[in-house]
């Protein structure tokens, strides 16, 4: 007789009696089988929902305020600083608006009757006076290039040095209407649309020039 | 993550499903008087009980010899039984073939009685050496003491091999493992029963 044989012959002593079989039967009937075959849904848990509709918000706003940006910067022109021309009203706003002090030109040959103080591109500042038909224009800028705007040709045309500045006037006639002058770090202009006369132009200019 | 399909479920139950919504309709149509819904019931629970009763005239045997050859004690083995039959009733696996329900449960009795072994204690009284010894078959109580002194990993396989009469392979799917493993354990278990028997016997 081989191994198996035995071994089938050992196990089948074990079998299911009449009495365990009732047992097992009984304990079955008395248990709870309610229907637990549901189907085996994976909820998707509240918090990650509103966790992921919070995220897709929070993409599409990025994208929106990202596009409107975009739009924004070729529509217009970038500001840098205080880039535009800008009128202001006084000499000392003007200083702040430019960034350097402007004096104010005294012993003009008239009383003026309105001034206005404008800032260019926070690099020259104007102030321009004026009283009827008399017009007095004054500017300061960074660096020493001319700053007057003014480019008509003169036929007269004089250096002068006060305080050890010079000094171009220019004009037609007898009189300069035109005073041009730079201390290395800033330019400035001052014209007269009267015209006076050189001596005059030295009276005013050392007031302004120290 | 994993994402179990509903139809999966639904499939297994599906005249079920069908059965149900007719008797919703019916119901919704015509009032109370068709409700069936007691009915259903008590047919679920027959059907429960029909299943009990076939599964344990069929496998009872089987599944009880596998037991009693992990635990070596009758009370271990009728309870690692009642719970098989408990888990396939519960479960209710999808199972095609009786080749394929004998394993699905041969599978779960084997776990029950290796979780057994783990955490629960074991009842010494040995009832099958008591009885072996009673009818005087010395010549089965040595085999059976033999058997019994493997190690679980090759008393298992030697069960399943030479009482079953399983294919490797099929071992393999059975106990959840390689099968090139259960060749080595079987081999091993062998060779220690060689031992241990003596060569008293020819091996099949």
């Amino acid at each position: 007789m081989t191994l198996d044989n035995k071994y089938d012959e050992v196990m089948k002593h074990i079998e299911v009696t009449p009495e365990m079989r009732s047992r097992i039967l009984s304990n079955i009937k008395d248990m709870d089988f309610a229907e637990k075959k549901q189907a085996r849904i994976v909820h998707f848990p509240n918090i990650k929902r509103f966790a992921t509709l919070a995220a897709c918000f929070a993409v599409m706003l990025v994208g929106a305020l990202t596009l409107l940006n975009l739009l924004n910067i070729s529509n217009e022109p970038p500001v840098v600083g205080n880039n535009d021309i800008v009128e202001v009203s006084s000499a000392k706003e003007l200083s702040e608006t430019v960034g350097f002090e402007v004096a104010e030109p005294g012993n003009l040959p008239f009383e003026p009757e309105s001034v206005v103080y404008t800032a260019y591109w926070a690099e020259i500042a104007e102030i321009v006076y004026t009283n009827g038909e008399q017009t007095a224009v004054f500017r300061k800028g960074i660096g020493s290039d001319n700053v007057s705007g003014d480019y008509n040709f003169y036929e007269l045309t004089s250096e002068i040095s006060v305080n050890n500045i010079n000094v171009t006037l220019k004009g037609n006639g007898e009189n300069y209407t035109l005073a041009i002058w730079t201390d290395s770090e800033f330019a400035y202009s001052l014209s007269l649309n009267g015209g006076i006369r050189e001596t005059d132009w030295i009276k005013i200019l050392q007031t302004m020039i120290d | 993550m994993e994402y179990y399909l509903a139809t999966e479920r639904y499939l297994l139950s599906f005249i079920d499903i069908l059965t149900k919504l007719f008797y919703f309709l019916a119901v919704t149509l015509f009032g109370n008087a068709c409700s069936q819904t007691d009915l259903s019931k008590a047919s679920s629970r027959e059907r429960i009980n029909y299943q009990a009763e076939r599964m344990l005239s069929e496998y009872g045997n089987t599944v009880l010899q596998l037991a009693y050859s992990y635990l070596h004690n009758a009370a271990d083995a009728e309870e690692v039984l009642q719970d098989t039959l408990v888990q396939f009733l519960r479960t209710a696996p999808v199972l095609n073939t009786k080749e394929h329900e004998k394993a699905w449960l041969l599978h779960v009795a084997s776990n029950l009685s290796k979780n057994r072994i783990k955490y629960n204690s074991i009842r010494q009284t040995d009832e099958l050496m008591e009885e072996l010894v009673a009818e005087n078959r010395d010549d089965l109580s040595f085999v059976w003491e033999a058997v019994k002194a493997l190690p679980d990993k090759y008393r298992e396989v030697v069960h399943l091999f030479y009482h079953e009469g399983y294919q490797t392979a099929q071992i393999a799917q059975i106990l959840g493992m390689k099968e090139a493993t259960v060749r080595s354990n079987l081999s091993r278990g062998r060779e220690k029963l060689k031992t241990a028997l003596k060569e008293a016997y020819d091996f099949g």
